[in-house]
């Protein structure tokens, strides 16, 4: 039976190319498992993000690492941010958006696109180093 | 080196509570776990809804969550638009709630002396909402002792 059969549709669907590694290396951490994800569509104006559980701590260690480099290097074009929302079973789930990003693009969509996943790429670092530091097994992680 | 003298407060937080939200504010602030942090009461002219943010315990704003969907979807219906319990890291990356209701639409062409009074009910509906979490809330707190005593 093939690992997929028991899923539900929407769970088939493949992640999208440009949020995949980012997607990977949130979920490369045990206490991080991400719910759904959309690497944007700059011609609709639906920006990118990904839908994630994990305890507040990590969500609070990844925004800390965005503010510092919108701080700071300020590698990521626009100001990314982690969001909270209940969930239908009033779970607290977190959303890793750009809130900007979700107005079409007034001009060329190849420059947008290229721009944003730029962006990502750098988001997957920055996402990458702020988790790895908050690996239980690593010193000062969450308990 | 203190002086001894009490730190003055910053321009925003020397301003009052204003009257249309200050019930809600304080029914949320009568539970010794939540303490709200600003609040509006919305704005006609500008066309800014109302909000309460406000730190609490995560299974507080998810229990208010849950009566504000109950309210919308089972009934009464007490509130006439969808209110929502958002979360979010202030500047020392704490999280905290913002209560509020994302398609509120003030501005627009219909009469602000209706509108007012729509929100006033709004806001008077969104208070006992609180009040009754806020008794349920203590039941269950004396619920949670009982178990750790037991």
């Amino acid at each position: 039976m093939s690992e997929t059969e028991n899923l539900e549709p929407w769970q088939r669907i493949p992640i999208e190319p440009g949020v995949a590694p980012l997607v990977d290396v949130m979920n490369a951490h045990p206490a991080i498992r991400t719910i759904a994800s959309c690497h944007g569509h700059i011609e609709r104006g639906t920006g990118p993000y990904v839908y994630f559980a994990a305890p507040i701590t990590l969500a609070s260690a990844i925004e800390r690492a965005l503010c510092a480099d919108a701080h700071g290097a300020r590698r990521l074009r626009t100001p990314w941010r982690v969001s909270a929302r209940f969930d239908g079973a009033f779970e607290l789930r977190f959303s890793l958006g750009a809130p900007r990003y979700d107005v079409a693009a007034p001009y060329s969509l190849v420059l947008s696109r290229r721009r944003l996943d730029r962006d990502l790429a750098v988001l997957t670092n920055i996402v990458g180093d702020a988790v790895r530091c908050q690996q239980p097994s690593t010193p000062g992680a969450t308990r | 080196m203190s002086t001894g003298r009490p730190k003055p407060a910053i321009a925003w937080q020397r301003r009052t509570i204003e009257p249309g939200i200050a019930p809600l504010v304080d029914a949320m602030n009568a539970n010794p776990t939540v303490r709200t942090l600003a609040s509006c009461q919305g704005h006609f002219w500008t066309g800014r809804p109302p909000f309460v943010a406000f730190t609490a315990p995560v299974a507080f704003a998810s229990m208010l969550e849950r009566m504000l969907r109950d309210d919308n979807y089972f009934g009464p219906n007490r509130l006439s638009t969808l209110w929502v319990v958002y979360g979010g890291f202030d500047a020392a990356f704490n999280l905290n709630f913002r209560l509020h209701a994302p398609l509120h639409k003030l501005a627009g062409p219909c009469s602000s002396t209706f509108k007012r009074a729509a929100l006033r009910s709004e806001l008077a509906a969104l208070t006992e909402i609180v009040q009754l979490l806020n008794g349920l809330w203590d039941e269950r707190q004396r619920k949670e002792q009982r178990h750790g005593n037991d």
